[in-house]
């Protein structure tokens, strides 16, 4: 046996284990970044969790909603509170937008851009959440007057109304607000640590072309950004954390019933505490059920 | 040692050179028979009784001493057990990965982590156990694959289990295990695992430095270019004295990242960093390619790699029929096509033929 060469190599490893250690240590360590109550509607489970007994982790789904909703203007009412995401923003996120965009050659340009790390703010509930549910409102008076018009049917109208119907009680009340390249800056512009989050996320530039809505407004060429990802969007449930979502999947097996999300039109059926770090990176510190699950 | 040039030392050169020295042996008998059957060397008796119980004594010394291949059959015996070690560390790699995921749900945190450290630990340990009781590599490149596949699911999983957010610098941290594990026990799939990892970290970097999103490296073929060629290269700084046969595997994943990398933006311009037309960058990058797949055939035939000029030979022609496909395709007849083809192959066998000529030429001048 040669034992120096096991040691480089198993030094190696443990080594390698110390040092991610040491970094979850100092992302925990200390007074959070921010902390938050979600419930079920943001973090509902990873489809990991509807996966066969040969995979027994646990994860949730961070929901939320993105911002520049690039083809909503062209098909409901327009949505100012999605269309935040601006050349401004793109150039502190570290997009480079000095090529004129009159230039026959700017759709190439910008078209190669390639994706770019930032801080999105995500705020839950609050100004942001009845700035999104007033859009609702709007796109179903808009939908109505284009069925008044004959530009769409009274189906469509239907289906508009049956989803804006459930989605308000349903779907995720995190919503993105802001954009940086640096999170204290973020911070100092939203303090308020229970109610905003920063998190890194995937970001793409893309070249908007000259375009009339359908409520006949006129929007030039234009530099928009999208969020296209959460880095970190499957939250681990640790071992201690998950007799809750354990009994709710164990009575639904019960019933020989799949497990549902709060996105499937129920009431949400868990309350969960997430911490984010100095590092941004989050983790479950508690769960909590909001219904009563028979035993 | 030369200036600026580094030895690596390993346990693998005594097999490799008791390996040499046995096909020596086998090469000078032919030869010899051969030479008795033409009547140009005819050996005493005595002389060829001393010769074949030395050369008898020395193989079986060497296959006692080093576990090499002294015969024929044993030669393809140990093809197949290469071949049943490999399917067998997959095998047993994808067992630990679907083991962990079975069980990872119904343990604590601290028993995930101690798990997880404890995998790769035991599988070195396995390893230096298997070395010393099998002369033969076949055990220990087993347990070696294992390995590999429990630090890459300690760092993965890891990584899962606080939250982490997703970084190249995982790929850096495996790709030196690999090669730990590759230069120590003398493993060639531990050394491709290990130039894969470093490629794939290379690359991220270069497209981090370039402000991009590290996932996203991929988009741009032209990552790949710097650290195929910082692979190729490898070979020229550090010395392999005690692992002869590592280099061509630098040289050959190096150089078939770059001509890969280049055969792809050759078709798809909208893939480079270059601000022009993507046609222009395509052209640009097609005489790229056919220049590097003939600049590779010519350094393998001028320092003796035939790996490399296999690989160019093929990208030449990979190169060659795509634009053929490009330009032809869709107007010919297809048999024309086809025949058009087979006659720039034959054309293609005749300079190779008249290099070949050349070759000799020079050898016997």
């Amino acid at each position: 046996m040669n034992w120096r060469r096991f040691g480089a190599s198993a030094g190696l490893i443990v080594l390698t284990n110390v040092i991610v250690c040491i970094g979850v240590a100092y992302n925990r360590g200390g007074e959070p970044e921010a902390e938050i109550a979600l419930t079920e509607r943001e973090l509902p489970l990873s489809y990991a969790a509807f996966r066969s007994e040969e995979n027994t982790e646990l994860a949730l789904h961070l929901r939320w909603q993105s911002p520049a909703h690039r083809w909503h203007a062209l098909v409901l009412a327009p949505r100012p509170e999605v269309d935040w995401f601006d050349q401004a923003k793109l150039e502190a996120v570290g997009y480079d937008c000095s090529f004129p965009l009159s230039d026959p050659s700017a759709e190439q340009y910008y078209g190669k851009m390639l994706p770019r790390e930032a801080y999105v703010v995500l705020e839950n509930g609050g100004q942001a959440w009845t700035r999104w549910l007033e859009g609702w409102g709007r796109d179903k008076v808009f939908m109505a007057e284009q069925v008044d018009k004959g530009k769409r049917s009274k189906q469509d109208l239907e289906r508009l109304n049956d989803a804006y119907d459930r989605l308000p009680k349903t779907s995720s009340r995190l919503i993105a607000v802001d954009i940086g390249g640096d999170p204290v800056q973020l911070r100092q512009r939203y303090p308020e640590r229970d109610q905003f989050v920063i998190v890194r996320a995937k970001t793409r530039l893309y070249l908007a072309r000259e375009v009339k809505t359908p409520s006949d407004e006129h929007h030039p060429s234009s530099l928009r950004g999208e969020v296209t990802q959460l880095l970190i969007e499957d939250i681990h449930v640790p071992f201690e954390q998950r007799a809750v979502l354990d009994t709710l999947s164990r009575s639904e097996a019960r019933n020989h019933a799949p497990l549902v999300r709060a996105s499937d039109g129920k009431e949400p059926r868990y309350e969960v505490t997430l911490r984010f770090g100095k590092r941004h990176e989050p983790w479950i510190t508690s769960i909590r059920p909001l219904v009563t699950v028979p035993p | 040692m030369g200036t600026g040039v580094v030895a690596v030392e390993g346990p693998g050169r005594d097999r490799n050179v008791a390996q040499q020295r046995v096909d020596r042996i086998h090469a000078f008998q032919t030869e010899l028979d051969q030479l008795q059957r033409d009547g140009l060397l005819v050996l005493s008796a005595e002389q060829q009784r001393r010769l074949t119980a030395h050369h008898s004594k020395l193989l079986r010394e060497l296959g006692q001493q080093f576990d090499v291949d002294t015969t024929s059959g044993q030669k393809q015996m140990s093809l197949g057990m290469r071949i049943v070690s490999f399917l067998g560390a997959l095998a047993l790699a994808a067992s630990v990965f679907l083991f962990f995921y079975r069980i990872w749900g119904l343990i604590s945190t601290p028993v995930q982590l101690l798990i997880l450290i404890c995998g790769p630990v035991f599988s070195v340990l396995a390893m230096e156990w298997t070395r010393k009781r099998e002369r033969s590599p076949y055990f220990t490149s087993l347990a070696g694959l294992v390995a590999f596949a429990a630090f890459v699911l300690n760092l993965h999983l890891l990584g899962s289990i606080f939250n982490i957010t997703p970084s190249p610098n995982a790929f850096l941290v495996w790709g030196v295990f690999a090669f730990l594990l590759a230069y120590t026990h003398d493993l060639r799939l531990l050394l491709v695992a290990g130039i894969l990892c470093v490629l794939t970290y290379l690359s991220a970097w270069f497209g981090t430095w370039r402000g991009v999103y590290w996932l996203s490296f991929g988009e741009r073929p032209e990552n790949f270019l710097p650290a195929g060629f910082l692979l190729f290269l490898v070979p020229a700084v550090i010395r392999h004295q005690n692992h002869p046969d590592f280099p061509s595997y630098y040289r050959l994943f190096g150089m078939l990242t770059v001509l890969m990398a280049v055969l792809i933006l050759s078709h798809w311009g909208g893939g480079s960093y270059l601000r022009l037309p993507d046609k222009n960058v395509e052209t640009l990058y097609q005489l790229f390619g056919f220049g590097l797949a003939g600049l590779t055939i010519w350094v393998g035939v001028r320092w003796g790699w035939p790996a490399l000029t296999n690989l160019g030979g093929t990208f030449f022609v990979i190169d060659l029929y795509t634009k053929f496909y490009d330009w032809w395709w869709e107007w010919m007849p297809k048999y024309l096509f086809f025949l058009t083809l087979g006659l720039v192959a034959i054309l293609l066998l005749m300079i190779f033929k008249r290099l070949r000529n050349e070759l000799i030429k020079e050898s016997l001048a």
